[in-house]
């Protein structure tokens, strides 16, 4: 894993994945607002639910567009970087992908549709049912996703034959207990990155104008989805990574900054790793953490000497994990003080001073942030594997030159960065001039 | 020629491990071709818009917007079926490809987005978003004419391969624009029209060129391929074939020069001439490599592993396919003839 144009090469699928991942759980997170808010309409009658689901199912369109347009790189990328994991993996990756795209393309051509431009033709239940399968559909298919992913790390429900993965168990496969982690670390995520979207928005709104009734529900459910969504993130980050340790040792041992074997395990809370001493530089440490760190079968603490020459990058794990920590517990205060400053000025935004507001408004993607560093953990991770213990990257990839490669990350940056920066912009707009309703006439224009 | 493969492959023609490759691959064929047609126009008029006056641009864009979603998904389950079929040709075909794949994978992202974000963008960055859609489409349209030339001569290096492949991603580039400005004859009438033909006589004849350098490529390059159409077709058919393309592309060219004129001629001639076209250079192409998926080297019963899975995702495939069916013919209904306005929105009447 020591040649560039590998690590550019995954640096450009991190890149790929990353920009898929970010809106995948802004839309996931929405979808099942935008439910929650039909139901409430529908039950409580008051318009500010309308109002409410008017501007955020703006929001959702537009992440959803993002999500379909990032899906084709993703899987251009798996192919032509790493196509040799195809000739070992086929019997798992073929049909949970084609699964994923059946179900996402029923769901998104059937329901999505009907939910975006069907308002005005349907019954309002009927509406509020398309809203529900358009939620169910994004969920089912970020979780065949989280199995695709969880098998990678842990690949269970089968054996290696010659090289190649046979399947003896589906449900074994389906039950994995890396993707029933990652499915929840995913639904946190996704809280938390919508709920800290919707303060942010309607913060940024309150700097503009006097907020309207529909924008403080949106406030309020974002707040309320915000603190779920912290909640089950720290408590699912923690469980995950105590629970993964024994599947994943080198990657827990590079969290903890864990070098020698059966030493006193410590809380790493700053240094610089150093993987050519195998010690942590300028270290800040505190006692404990050995439930983070997995056992070999006499008992003993399984350091990153155990997995010399093929343990993951160190310093990327080690400090991908404290920044994800870290965002995730900035955006944990930013909730509390959101809390906080509302109940103190009764649920006056607008009396609530304008350098917080400001900051929540800065703060709204946070959460996207933690997303990327999660994910950069995770896949730093996993290396230098591709499937967890079995297959390595170099054997399924294709040797490119530095040249193609780079060009090709170079390209991608540009267009992932041109289209975020153009999301950003919108919602910016949207949030300050309100929603530009978009009709399609089928066949006609 | 079923039976020849039979008795080479030396299985039952009713074992599911020798029909089930065959349906993946008439799949496969089909959503490449829905890909390349209903997707082709799409990048095509992209491809025209960057280089379209403003007012002329913008009714282009809103020409495509009905389609703009649904075009999207052709590529897309191109790819998953392709993954899941026949996952050991994974690394023969997209293993070699790394540039145009990158190409292709920018341009297609930027051109989905860049289209709906134009679409709520404030008026003063519409331009910007609909050069990049643009931009995106010329990526993708040069990308996929990379691919091909890349397909049909899969084992050639060199400086005289280097020219065919600059050759033929520019033909290809001329053929989606050729496929896009041919689409704007027939929906818009007007000056737009004109300016579509004249775009389109442009195109027509690097288009026409590009498909004699892949099949003579194509033939003269893998002579498997020169003694299937030299031995199991009969010549009268292969030169009919020809005749007919060739008579394609002069009744197209002669058709767009009088539109350009703005003489009396069908307007939906060119679009359908060119569908015919893509249908008998595709078909030709699919006809040369069958039964191969890389030239000579994968067939299809060897990138198709069939394990157990096989009739299950076949299963969801034949579960999916009335949701798609019926969704595409609802979506494409109104994609032949001139366009027509919306209807206005059913106003209720207040008392």
């Amino acid at each position: 894993m020591t040649n560039l144009p590998t690590w550019l090469a995954q640096l450009q699928f991190f890149t790929g994945l990353g920009f898929l991942l970010v809106f995948l759980l802004i839309e996931l997170a929405l979808a099942w607002v935008l439910f929650a808010f039909k139901l409430a309409s529908h039950f409580g009658g008051r318009p500010e639910w309308v109002a409410a689901y008017r501007f955020w199912v703006r929001v959702f369109a537009l992440s959803s567009v993002l999500v379909l347009a990032g899906i084709v790189p993703v899987i251009l990328q798996f192919g032509s970087q790493w196509p040799g994991l195809m000739d070992k993996a086929d019997v798992v990756v073929g049909p949970l992908l084609l699964l994923m795209m059946v179900i996402g393309v029923i769901f998104r051509s059937c329901f999505l549709g009907a939910m975006l431009f069907g308002q005005n033709k349907l019954s309002p239940w009927v509406h509020t049912c398309m809203v529900l399968m358009t939620a169910l559909g994004i969920t089912v298919t970020a979780w065949l996703g989280c199995v695709l992913l969880g098998w990678f790390l842990h690949p269970v429900g089968g054996e290696w034959v010659n090289g190649r993965y046979l399947v003896q168990s589906w449900p074994t496969l389906l039950r994995n207990t890396q993707a029933a982690w990652l499915f929840g670390l995913l639904l946190a995520m996704a809280a938390l990155t919508a709920g800290g979207l919707m303060l942010g928005v309607v913060a940024r709104q309150s700097l503009r104008h006097p907020v309207q009734i529909g924008e403080l529900t949106g406030l309020r459910t974002g707040l309320v989805l915000g603190t779920a969504g912290w909640l089950l993130a720290v408590g699912l980050l923690a469980g995950y990574a105590m629970a993964s340790a024994s599947q994943l040792p080198a990657r827990a041992a590079a969290i903890m900054g864990y070098w020698k074997n059966n030493t006193p395990a410590e809380w790493v809370v700053f240094a610089w790793p150093d993987a050519n001493t195998q010690d942590n530089h300028a270290a800040w440490r505190v006692k404990g953490g050995e439930d983070w760190l997995a056992r070999d079968e006499k008992g003993v603490l399984v350091g990153l000497e155990r997995h010399s020459g093929m343990a993951p990058p160190v310093a990327l794990v080690f400090w991908s994990a404290r920044l994800t920590l870290l965002i995730v517990l900035v955006m944990g205060a930013l909730i509390s003080l959101a809390w906080w400053q509302l109940y103190k000025r009764k649920a006056d935004l607008q009396a609530v001073p304008v350098r917080w507001r400001r900051t929540w408004a800065y703060a709204a993607y946070l959460g996207g942030t933690a997303a990327l560093t999660g994910l950069a953990c995770l896949l730093a991770g996993q290396m230098p594997y591709a499937v967890q213990g079995k297959v390595t990257l170099t054997e399924v990839a294709v040797p490119h030159s530095l040249f193609e490669v780079g060009f090709g990350l170079l390209l991608y940056c540009l267009v992932y960065g041109v289209l975020a920066a153009g999301f950003v912009r919108l919602l910016r707009h949207i949030a300050f001039y309100g929603v530009v309703p978009v009709t399609r006439h089928r066949g006609r224009a | 020629m079923i039976n020849t493969l039979v008795s080479l492959l030396g299985i039952s023609a009713h074992d599911p491990a020798f029909w089930m490759p065959l349906v993946f691959f008439a799949l496969l064929y089909t959503l490449l071709l829905a890909c390349i047609v209903l997707d082709g126009f799409d990048i095509g008029v992209g491809c025209l818009a960057l280089f379209a006056s403003t007012p002329y641009r913008n009714r282009m864009l809103s020409l495509l917007a009905p389609w703009r979603d649904a075009n999207g998904y052709w590529l897309l389950l191109c790819l998953v079926v392709f993954l899941a079929a026949f996952p050991l040709a994974w690394r023969s075909v997209l293993g070699q490809l790394y540039a145009p794949l990158c190409l292709l994978g920018a341009g297609i992202a930027l051109r989905m987005a860049a289209f709906e974000l134009r679409l709520r963008a404030p008026l003063s960055e519409q331009p910007f978003w609909a050069r990049l859609f643009g931009l995106g489409s010329c990526m993708a349209a040069l990308a996929y004419g990379w691919l091909l030339a890349y397909s049909v001569l899969p084992t050639h290096s060199g400086g005289g391969f280097a020219i065919f492949v600059v050759f033929v991603t520019f033909c290809g580039f001329a053929s989606f624009c050729l496929l896009g400005a041919c689409w704007l004859v027939m929906r818009q009438p007007g000056r737009l029209r004109v300016s579509a033909a004249l775009w389109g006589r442009l195109a027509v004849r690097w288009a026409a060129a590009g498909a004699v350098a892949v099949s003579a490529a194509l033939a003269l390059g893998n002579p498997g391929v020169l003694l299937k159409w030299g031995g199991d077709v009969p010549w009268p058919m292969v030169l009919g074939l020809w005749g007919l393309l060739l008579l394609c592309f002069i009744t197209l060219e002669l058709t767009l020069r009088r539109l350009s004129y703005r003489r009396t001629a069908p307007a939906w001639l060119p679009f359908t001439l060119v569908l015919a076209v893509c249908l008998a250079v595709l078909g030709g192409i699919g006809y040369s490599f069958f039964p191969y998926l890389v030239l000579d080297d994968l067939t299809l019963w060897d990138a198709s592993p069939m394990p157990d899975v096989a009739p299950f995702m076949l299963s969801a495939l034949i579960v999916a396919s009335p949701v798609i069916i019926v969704f595409n013919l609802w979506v494409y209904w109104r994609m032949f003839g001139e366009s027509r306005p919306p209807e206005p929105p059913p106003f209720k009447s207040v008392r």
